[in-house]
């Protein structure tokens, strides 16, 4: 996502959540460093 | 301002392991953040820097945040999460399973109990009214659940029962191997919440069926893919997991190929992820790991590549980057195994370091377990831990993989060190490529930057 800051341009790849969490490490496994599986869409 | 430890630059992409957040910046820009100078930074590209976690006021202690961030994390009931698996049993013998040695030890005859199943929805039930969760992810995992198919559909619509009647977000997927996927069972639990199951094919026949075969022997790969195709018309989302190792990673290119013949890419809800196979607790094959488990740098260039080539194909992949705070360091989540008792990680069930209780419990008593396994983190007496900048993301690794090796630690950072600046590559390609997924961003970045851009 771009942002065009006037004589700069950003792109937002993530934005990330500060102090907040989504389910993006899911009981359906695979959310871990062992096998760096996340189904986290 | 100041900048902060927990970034990693490469190329002109700066990525902040604490909050996974990631921009792409001019180079003058990427340079001046490395040298610690904000000083002519523009006011509007200083609060996008502060929103993402890159930079903050100086007289931020940077540790008092992180500590601030983690135990807001770790203790968070926005989303309760809970695998449970119904049986240990599988029609599968993977080679590589780590249950096996579990199944072997413990599992004489069949396992599911009703009993067990319908208290555990009352559990759930008891959970949900003690803290208000806005989501509840569940999922079926195993074993292989689909075993007990008609009970999974009651268990399934009693816990769908709970969300509707408490007004709380459904999370709910299925971790199965896929041969008893059938278009019939999917069409009945779509209907209670369940939008995702996660799938595993390890090449094409000539490698899957060796490694994931039915108990008889007899290969699965192409009962899978027919329930794959079967799903997608149900409307079925699909992460299609690839297990590697020595033996099978070469033949990824050969595999996605065939993916994008059988054009299973085209459906927009199909996922590929990539996991490196790890020598489990309990491996009943230990020879098999002596031959082909790879180490963490090698796991992190043939994930990174298999990700690439996956884009280069036009096949959607999860985000790389995206992996959340494992089980053991969360509070609000479970693993219950077929007898109600609950543990702290899939890979550790009845492992005593994993235990916390049974759901015949309090839930205080499990809380109370829990406790002494997150306060207990190995990260937290070792000064090399908290003074790296993938200390977010890590937190001492795996647990498991620290108790197969012996050691204090899983340390990731020979991993990260290869796969985050290529991951940080590939999280960019695939926004391009996908621009449905710019528009969620677009949305929660929306919110965060509303008011002062």
């Amino acid at each position: 996502m771009r942002l065009d800051l006037g004589n700069m341009k950003v792109e937002i790849i993530e934005i990330g959540l500060p102090l907040s969490m989504t389910a993006n490490a899911t009981a359906a496994g695979g959310c871990c460093t062992r096998s760096q599986r996340c189904p986290n869409e | 301002m100041k900048v902060l430890r927990y970034n990693i630059y490469y190329k002109n992409f700066v990525f902040n392991t604490r909050q996974r957040s990631q921009l792409s910046l001019p180079t003058h820009i990427t340079t001046a953040l490395k040298n610690g100078n904000t000083d002519n930074f523009p006011q509007k590209l200083l609060r996008i820097l502060s929103t993402t976690g890159i930079i903050v006021d100086e007289e931020i202690d940077e540790r008092k945040l992180f500590r601030l961030w983690l135990h807001t994390y770790q203790t968070s009931s926005q989303v309760v999460s809970i695998a449970y698996l119904p049986t240990y049993e599988c029609n599968c013998r993977c080679v590589y399973c780590y249950e096996d040695g579990v199944r072997k030890k413990y599992i004489d005859t069949s396992d599911f109990s009703i009993e067990v199943a319908n208290h555990l929805v009352e559990w759930i039930k008891a959970i949900v009214h003690q803290v208000r969760p806005l989501y509840l992810d569940f999922a079926f995992h195993g074993g292989e659940p689909l075993l007990i198919k008609d009970c999974l559909l009651d268990i399934a619509s009693k816990i769908y029962s709970v969300v509707e009647q408490e007004n709380i977000i459904p999370i709910f997927s299925i971790v199965t191997n896929g041969t008893l996927l059938t278009w019939d069972f999917v069409r009945e639990i779509r209907k209670y919440g369940f939008r995702r199951a996660l799938v595993t094919l390890d090449g094409l026949p000539s490698y899957h069926d060796r490694r994931r075969p039915f108990i008889t022997g007899e290969g699965t790969f192409y009962t899978i893919l027919k329930n794959i195709k079967n799903a997608f018309k149900e409307g079925l989302e699909i992460v299609l997991g690839f297990n590697f190792d020595k033996q099978n990673y070469h033949h990824i290119p050969q595999f996605l190929d065939f993916v994008v013949k059988e054009a299973l890419n085209e459906y927009p809800g199909f996922y590929m992820i990539f996991g490196a196979v790890r020598r489990g607790l309990t491996p009943s094959n230990k020879q098999y790991f002596d031959l082909y488990e790879v180490t963490k740098k090698e796991a992190a260039e043939i994930t990174a590549w298999a990700y690439e080539e996956c884009l280069k194909r036009g096949i959607r992949i999860v985000d790389p980057l995206g992996m959340g705070l494992c089980t053991m360091k969360r509070v609000w989540t479970f693993t219950v195994d077929p007898y109600g008792k609950i543990f702290k990680c899939v890979t550790m069930v009845r492992h005593s370091t994993s235990f916390v209780g049974t759901i015949f419990e309090p839930i205080e008593l499990i809380i109370q377990r829990i406790s002494t396994i997150i306060e207990t983190q190995a990260w937290q007496e070792l000064q090399a831990c908290q003074e790296c900048k993938y200390l977010p993301m890590c937190l001492n690794g795996c647990n498991e993989q620290a108790l197969v090796k012996n050691a204090k630690t899983d340390c990731m950072k020979e991993y990260y060190n290869v796969f985050i600046p290529r991951a940080m590559e590939l999280r960019a390609q695939r926004l391009r490529q996908f621009p449905d997924l710019i528009g969620r961003l677009r949305e929660r970045s929306d919110a965060l930057l509303h008011s002062y851009l």
